[in-house]
């Protein structure tokens, strides 16, 4: 998907225009990359201890080697439960189809500083430190046959926290092109805080607020590729 | 081309690319470790309790449509009881203690292995509060009620290869009275195996002794002081063992009938004067019940006890006055089972596959009805009003031929018009998982649920063949009744389910996903001493 989606992007924004011999100092990639989930509990909606996700980079070049990025990345895992998580002195419940459709959705949102290491015209090794908003929605639903049935749910948290990584990054020149080709690959490590999901139609004891699904974060290594143009 | 353009455009397939539009498949395939609730619920007061093994906890399900959590400060709820008042839940709940007090120590991870203790207690909910806890013995775990429910009395009820957890020793033949009203619970020990508490009340009705069957003894302990008042050996020779397999006491609570496993021996224990008399019986009694037979000693009522047999088809009746048998029940099958009204007994058998009959025994003539029901009777109940009788019909294979083979094969329900002197046997589409009664609009009503049938069966009883049928949300695991009058319902539906009925409207309202909370419990010790939690 984003391969195509960068080739149609190309195509649509080469207009005939003159080469530059300076380098562009503006990057954008289509990226995706694997976070550590590091929490026994997203075993519920994936056996991976990873997250995958895809999304876009933005990077604008500051002074000297300093340069500023900002990311957007989302994925989506489900996991379907076929047996019914009812426990019941009945005999097995007979099911034909799935007990339980457990989605979640995560978007994460990153800002921070890209400071060049070393740099030939074309290829480089980086740092960046950057902060994050991390958003993750659950979707719960224990009829998938109906739309309408009464226990879809669907809950949301956000939690901030951090990435910090080294790259290494290539941009081959390459004549009579209004956009440089550009990728890299990244690897470091990703912290969020606690990300706490609430249930809205019930109340946790001697309160009135909502009562909670429980915390996930996400903590581990990550690794990052992208594939892009400098512009 | 300027830059702005193409910063637009750049974005625009920035976003392109990242909302990914495209609906998305399952990417796994699961399979549930724990469940998130369980649908063995109890009642009381306007809700519900659920059990929510995944989450460690506990969820009160109202009939308005509330839900939420219950504070067992941490402690996982493993078995629950309703008190008898119908208002209160107790509740058998377990947490972990680490003996190392380390303030560092915080979740069950940190602490060494051989330092996890696990603690129990019984805890006392009133509505949505904790109202007190019990400190009880861990092997204790099943509850009597006294009938004015003040006192429960905690025991042993043992099943085979079931796993008694030994924190340093255990009496075996330990109960514990508990007042549920106030004060200090105390340990008794009573012999070994106490298996069955019964309790007698005194003249003013109150509840002043508890009858204790263990072992080859039965005890006597006064509820006022807890002592141990008389035992009442079952044997003379230690080396012989014997098992009360059922015991009643009789309706003026001065004496206790005991059946004794493999015997044909019936033991009454007078618990006024402290004497046994034996009974010898012509079989080993199945079922013993109160009744009383109205009018029959030169017009005064005689209270009596029936005794049912497995493998004789007559049913003794005891007078409760003299202890001696007075004429019994002939009949042609064998009963197990008794249901006994002011007037009438209703007597079926649900152990064997041939017997079929249900008596009807009027109590005041002697007068014996008899149905022929078309398969084995699985359970049986009188509706309110006690005029119709509604029973589930459990299969039976290779038996009869054609039609009969077909009903045979079938779950079916049998309506026992009472008044009319009138048997159907009705087939079911599957097999049942309730069946509750209920009077409306003068008709009385049988309401069936089945197993994967998402739809309530409603059997107007004067007409059994004319049935109705309410739509549920979910298919149903199970239906019971609550302390004002309605039915409540549990679906299978793995994020929580349950129905209430109101019976005098016919009205179901449902009330669904409260077992997503705690979905992500943490593994934190709940009650560690220094914790920083």
């Amino acid at each position: 998907m984003s391969l195509s989606l960068l080739a149609i992007g190309a195509l649509a924004l080469s207009t005939p225009a003159q080469a530059e011999d300076d380098r562009p100092t503006r990057e954008l990639h289509l990226v995706t990359g694997s976070y550590g989930t590091g929490d026994r509990h997203f075993d519920f909606y994936s056996p991976n201890a990873a997250i995958g996700a895809s999304g876009a980079r933005l990077t604008l070049g500051l002074k000297g080697p300093w340069s500023v990025v900002a990311g957007y990345t989302r994925r989506t895992v489900v996991s379907e439960y076929f047996d019914s998580l009812v426990e019941s002195s009945n005999e097995a419940l007979d099911r034909d189809d799935a007990a339980l459709i457990a989605g979640f959705t995560g978007q994460q949102v990153t800002f921070g500083p890209k400071v060049q290491l070393d740099h030939t015209p074309s290829f480089g090794t980086y740092l960046t430190a950057q902060g994050l908003a991390f958003m993750g929605t659950s979707r719960l639903d224990d009829d998938p046959t109906s739309d309408e049935n009464r226990n879809q749910l669907k809950s949301f948290g956000w939690a901030p926290g951090f990435v910090t990584a080294v790259g290494v990054a290539y941009h081959p020149k390459v004549d009579r092109i209004p956009f440089q080709p550009s990728t890299f690959l990244e690897m470091g490590y990703n912290w969020t805080a606690q990300l706490e999901l609430t249930d809205e139609n019930v109340t946790q004891h001697g309160t009135n607020e909502p009562a909670s699904l429980g915390e996930l974060s996400f903590r581990g290594f990550y690794v990052q590729a992208g594939l892009g143009f400098q512009f | 081309m300027s830059s702005t353009p193409r910063i637009l455009a750049a974005l625009t397939l920035g976003v392109l690319a990242a909302c990914n539009p495209w609906q998305r498949e399952v990417d796994f395939y699961q399979d549930g470790e724990g469940s998130l609730w369980d649908a063995n619920v109890v009642a009381a007061g306007d809700a519900v309790y659920v059990r929510m093994p995944r989450a460690n906890a506990l969820m009160r399900v109202q009939t308005d449509g509330n839900m939420s959590t219950i504070d067992l400060q941490g402690a996982t709820p493993e078995r629950m009881v309703a008190t008898p008042d119908g208002e209160g839940v107790l509740v058998f709940a377990s947490w972990q203690l680490c003996e190392d007090l380390d303030p560092k120590i915080e979740f069950v991870d940190d602490c060494p292995e051989d330092e996890l203790v696990t603690l129990r207690e019984l805890a006392l909910i009133r509505g949505a509060q904790r109202a007190a806890t019990y400190d009880v013995p861990p092997h204790l775990n099943a509850l009597a009620f006294s009938s004015d429910g003040k006192m429960a009395v905690a025991y042993l009820d043992y099943t085979s290869n079931m796993d008694i957890e030994v924190d340093g020793l255990i009496d075996l033949g330990e109960i514990m009275f508990i007042p549920l009203e106030g004060g200090e619970p105390r340990s008794v020990s009573v012999g070994f195996s106490p298996e069955k508490v019964l309790f007698s009340t005194n003249a003013e009705g109150e509840d002043d002794k508890a009858v204790i069957f263990s072992r080859s003894e039965v005890l006597v302990v006064e509820l006022a002081t807890l002592e141990t008042l008389v035992t009442y050996p079952l044997v003379l020779d230690p080396d012989q063992v014997v098992d009360p397999q059922d015991a009643v006491l009789t309706d003026n609570g001065n004496v206790a009938l005991v059946a004794i496993d493999n015997s044909s021996d019936l033991y009454e224990l007078d618990l006024e004067k402290y004497s046994i008399d034996l009974e010898e019986l012509d079989a080993e009694p199945i079922a013993m019940a109160n009744a009383m037979l109205p009018g029959i000693n030169d017009g005064a009522d005689a209270q009596v006890t029936l005794i049912a047999y497995a493998d004789l088809p007559r049913v003794d009746v005891l007078d409760e006055d003299t202890l001696e048998l007075r004429e019994p029940f002939e009949l042609e099958e064998p009963v197990t089972n008794m249901l006994i009204t002011p007037t009438s007994s209703v007597m079926y058998n649900r152990q064997n596959d041939n017997a079929k009959d249900v008596y009807d025994i009027d109590l005041n003539t002697y007068e014996i009805t008899e149905y022929r029901v078309a398969n084995p009777l699985d359970s049986l109940q009188l509706a309110p009003g006690e005029e119709y009788a509604v029973g589930i019909l459990r299969p039976e294979y290779d038996s009869g031929t054609d039609l009969d083979r077909y009903q045979d094969e079938h779950w079916g329900l049998a309506v026992i018009d009472l008044v009319g002197k009138q048997e159907t046997s009705l087939v079911l589409e599957h097999e049942p998982v309730g069946v509750a009664l209920l009077n409306r609009d003068e008709e009385t009503y049988a309401l069936v649920l089945m197993q994967g049938h998402e739809h309530l069966l409603q059997v107007q009883l004067s007409e059994p063949t004319f049935f109705t049928e309410v739509e549920l949300e979910a298919p149903p695991i199970q239906i019971g009744d609550m302390v004002d009058g309605r039915f409540y319902i549990t679906h299978d539906a793995s994020l929580g389910m349950v129905s209430f009925l109101d019976p005098s409207t016919g009205n179901i309202t449902t009330t669904g996903g409260f077992a997503s909370a705690g979905l992500f419990p943490t593994n934190a010790l709940p009650r560690q001493p220094q914790s920083a939690q």
